[in-house]
């Protein structure tokens, strides 16, 4: 080899070796991440962040620019960002205001009724009966039904040409001719609350069985001996036993309920009667293309779901210390 | 140890990231076509479709005109195509194409094709094409025959006549609801078309606010017709018409063009075959629902999307629409072709009819808004919470509202 050659080699094997050494460094670093219990378990976490921030949180900063902006979808070009106006224009609204309203009714009879009912159930089924564990699972059947099949299954039960009730309720004598039960606003925003309460009361059912399962028989063993009735051991062990139980379970209704959509819009679709919150973002944003509009009222939603969630979390914590 | 690790990180890499890959390696000879259940061809079709082109057409059906919207416009707005070829009813035209969901058509389609569809110009704004027209679709009303013969009665020949057919239909107990006409949009269109309101001017502007027009009158009638009990309140949250017709549960019934085929089809309807179209009462306009095949925007297989477009239109296809799903073809030739071998029932009527059509302003971009807005409205007018006059006069400031907002 001349010394000409050497020369032009020897920058080049000194910057080879040197990247070579990089490479390695590199390696080991990678080796050593692998190799320790943590970096293997955010390794094996990455691919679901990345999917989770791509189907979930991606969509939501989007949906957070969106309400920003005026954006309707027919009127593309006219799309620039207008800051919280939405957000005032919303609040300003007094379709917002009537569908605000008509959530809230939702939410509290939904509240009243599943927790009552499902109080019943589970005080029931808390008793030592024979086939207990068979009605259990068919008390559990219908929070396996899916919400919008759910709905299918009620519209078909209400149907006024055709219905399951008023077939029931003719056959028996109760009704002369079959009636339309939706046909009257109040009644169909009543009736949209039973096929929500059908759904979500066994949930809670179970909810409630699992805290009432958890208090020692001897407590009720030993107010028996202390002359307490069915009201008093009722009001003043039980209740107060499964009071944080209660809670949760109350403001889960209250988040699922305040955000129903499936069976209200296999119920009644669009009808102004049971237009709740969700309902009324569905019609800005996809009846009217809205967007904007939309994605500021999911917003608001979002801040309402976002309080009740605090409350349920801060409820969770202060059992856990309990 | 750490190579086990090493291994089982890359294969649920892997189990992630492959389906992706494979997804983009197949989709090279392979088309989406979006469409509700009436829009589908046979599974050999397309197989023949396949054979003949060399390109695979997965079809997303989606459970109706309303849901295929809300995917197509999530989708949009993602950036993302919904599907290669999509199926736009005519309600949907305006969103689609002021919302940049198709493609513009002119410089795809052959003039000759064109030139063998009935409704081009329905699929057309502003001189751009957006949609390949694959059926027509008129809106009528059809009857239970039987019923009208019992009484003797002859068909209506103007709504006065109709409201008090239906009355008398009544009285006598013959049929507890004798209309079926939902609450919504379309029963208010096909009265007050036909009364001879075109509902809208040239220049869109609503012509159904003025005193004694007909969208007034029809508004009016509606509310009778609800209030009367000559349409079982059912209908305004059921507000599909078809069943409660085809249970024998009523005499007249808004209906389609085509669907007599259904209406007197035994296995079907109790009324069968009793079913016959009638020409509608006073000035006989109506308008029509055709639904076209378009271009999605973002799809990146827009030759192979055409050929699909352009096979959909040829006679075979176009035959299957219209008996499996009563669709009247828009390919001008197998319309001919049907009515002269006798297979379309009502033919004379349906001719007669197809000469008071009126287009509804569904190419401008604020009428899904305004349609929307009557669905409600008439809701609330056939539960009484609202008068005709108010509702119609609410209607048309609303049309204005929307029209300073989108000029």
């Amino acid at each position: 080899m001349g010394g000409a050659q050497i020369q032009t080699c020897l920058p080049l094997c000194l910057s080879t070796n040197r990247r070579l050494k990089k490479i390695m460094y590199i390696g080991k670093k990678i080796r050593k991440i692998v190799n320790s219990e943590a970096g293997f378990a955010y390794l094996v976490l990455i691919p679901i962040v990345v999917l989770i921030f791509f189907m979930a949180y991606l969509p939501a900063i989007q949906s957070f620019r969106l309400s920003l902006m005026y954006y309707n979808v027919k009127l593309p070009w006219k799309t620039r960002f207008v800051g919280l106006s939405n957000y005032v224009e919303i609040l300003k609204d007094s379709g917002f205001w009537q569908a605000f309203w008509r959530s809230c009714y939702f939410v509290v009879i939904s509240v009243s009724l599943i927790l009552s009912i499902a109080m019943g159930f589970a005080l029931t089924l808390n008793q030592d009966f024979k086939g207990r564990s068979a009605v259990r699972v068919l008390i559990m059947l219908p929070w396996a039904i899916p919400p919008v099949v759910n709905g299918f299954i009620w519209k078909w039960f209400l149907n006024g040409d055709y219905g399951f009730l008023n077939g029931l309720l003719y056959q028996l004598g109760i009704i002369s001719k079959y009636r339309p039960w939706l046909a009257d606003p109040f009644s169909a925003l009543n009736w949209a609350i039973m096929t929500f309460v059908w759904r979500f009361t066994p949930f809670v059912t179970i909810l409630l069985l699992g805290a009432l399962q958890s208090i020692p028989p001897e407590i009720y063993d030993a107010a028996k001996v202390d002359g307490a009735g069915i009201k008093s051991r009722f009001f003043y062990i039980t209740l107060p036993l499964i009071r944080p139980t209660l809670v949760i379970a109350m403001i889960v209704i209250m988040i699922y309920s305040f955000t129903v959509f499936d069976e209200i819009y296999t119920l009644t679709g669009l009808d102004p009667a049971t237009k709740t919150l969700m309902m009324y973002d569905y019609e800005l944003t996809f009846e009217k293309g809205r967007f904007g509009l939309g994605s500021a009222l999911a917003y608001l939603i979002g801040i309402f779901m976002f309080v009740m969630a605090y409350f349920y979390i801060k409820t969770i914590y202060r059992e856990v210390e309990h | 140890m750490s190579g086990k690790k090493i291994l089982r990180a890359l294969i649920i890499l892997g189990v992630l990231i492959l389906p992706l890959f494979a997804t983009s390696v197949m989709a090279k000879s392979k088309i989406i076509y979006m469409t509700p259940p009436w829009g589908v061809p046979s599974e050999e079709l397309l197989k023949e479709f396949e054979a003949q082109a060399g390109i695979q057409v997965e079809v997303t059906t989606i459970g109706d005109e309303k849901a295929l919207r809300d995917k197509v416009m999530t989708a949009v707005a993602g950036g993302i195509s919904p599907a290669d070829v999509i199926f736009t009813g005519i309600t949907n035209l305006g969103i689609f194409a002021h919302g940049g969901c198709i493609v513009k058509l002119n410089d795809i389609v052959s003039p000759d094709l064109l030139e063998k569809l009935v409704g081009v110009e329905q699929f057309t704004i502003n001189g751009d094409l957006y949609g390949v027209p694959i059926y027509q679709q008129m809106v009528m009303i059809d009857y239970d025959s039987s019923v009208l013969e019992k009484m003797g009665a002859s068909v209506p020949k103007t709504w006065n006549e109709f409201h008090e057919l239906c009355l008398k239909i009544k009285k006598r107990g013959i049929k507890e609801y004798p209309i079926t006409f939902g609450a919504r949009a379309w029963s208010w269109y096909l009265i007050a078309l036909s009364m001879g309101d075109p509902l809208f001017d040239e220049n869109l502007n609503p012509t159904f606010d003025k005193p004694d027009s007909g969208g007034l009158r029809a508004m009016k009638l509606l509310q009778d017709f609800f209030k009367e009990g000559l349409i079982s309140p059912e209908r305004i949250t059921n507000v599909n018409p078809h069943p409660a017709f085809w249970a024998g549960k009523a005499v007249f019934h808004q209906a389609w063009q085509g669907s007599l085929a259904i209406s007197n089809d035994p296995k079907r309807s109790k009324v069968a075959p009793h079913a016959k179209y009638m020409l509608l009462p006073d000035e006989h306009y109506t308008w029509s629902l055709p639904a076209a095949l378009s271009i999605s925007k973002l799809s990146k297989k827009k030759a192979e999307a055409y050929r699909f477009i352009e096979w959909f239109t040829s006679e075979k296809v176009q035959r299957y629409l219209y008996e499996a799903y009563g669709m009247f073809p828009a390919n001008k030739d197998v319309f001919q072709a049907l009515g002269k071998e006798g297979k379309i029932e009502g033919y004379d009527v349906m001719a007669e009819q197809a000469k008071y059509v009126r287009y509804l302003p569904y190419h401008a971009p604020w009428y899904t808004e305004f349609e929307n807005e009557v669905n409600n409205t008439i809701k609330k007018v056939a539960r009484g919470e609202m008068s005709a006059e108010e509702a119609v006069k609410h209607l048309a400031d609303f049309v204005y509202e929307l029209k300073k907002e989108y000029q």
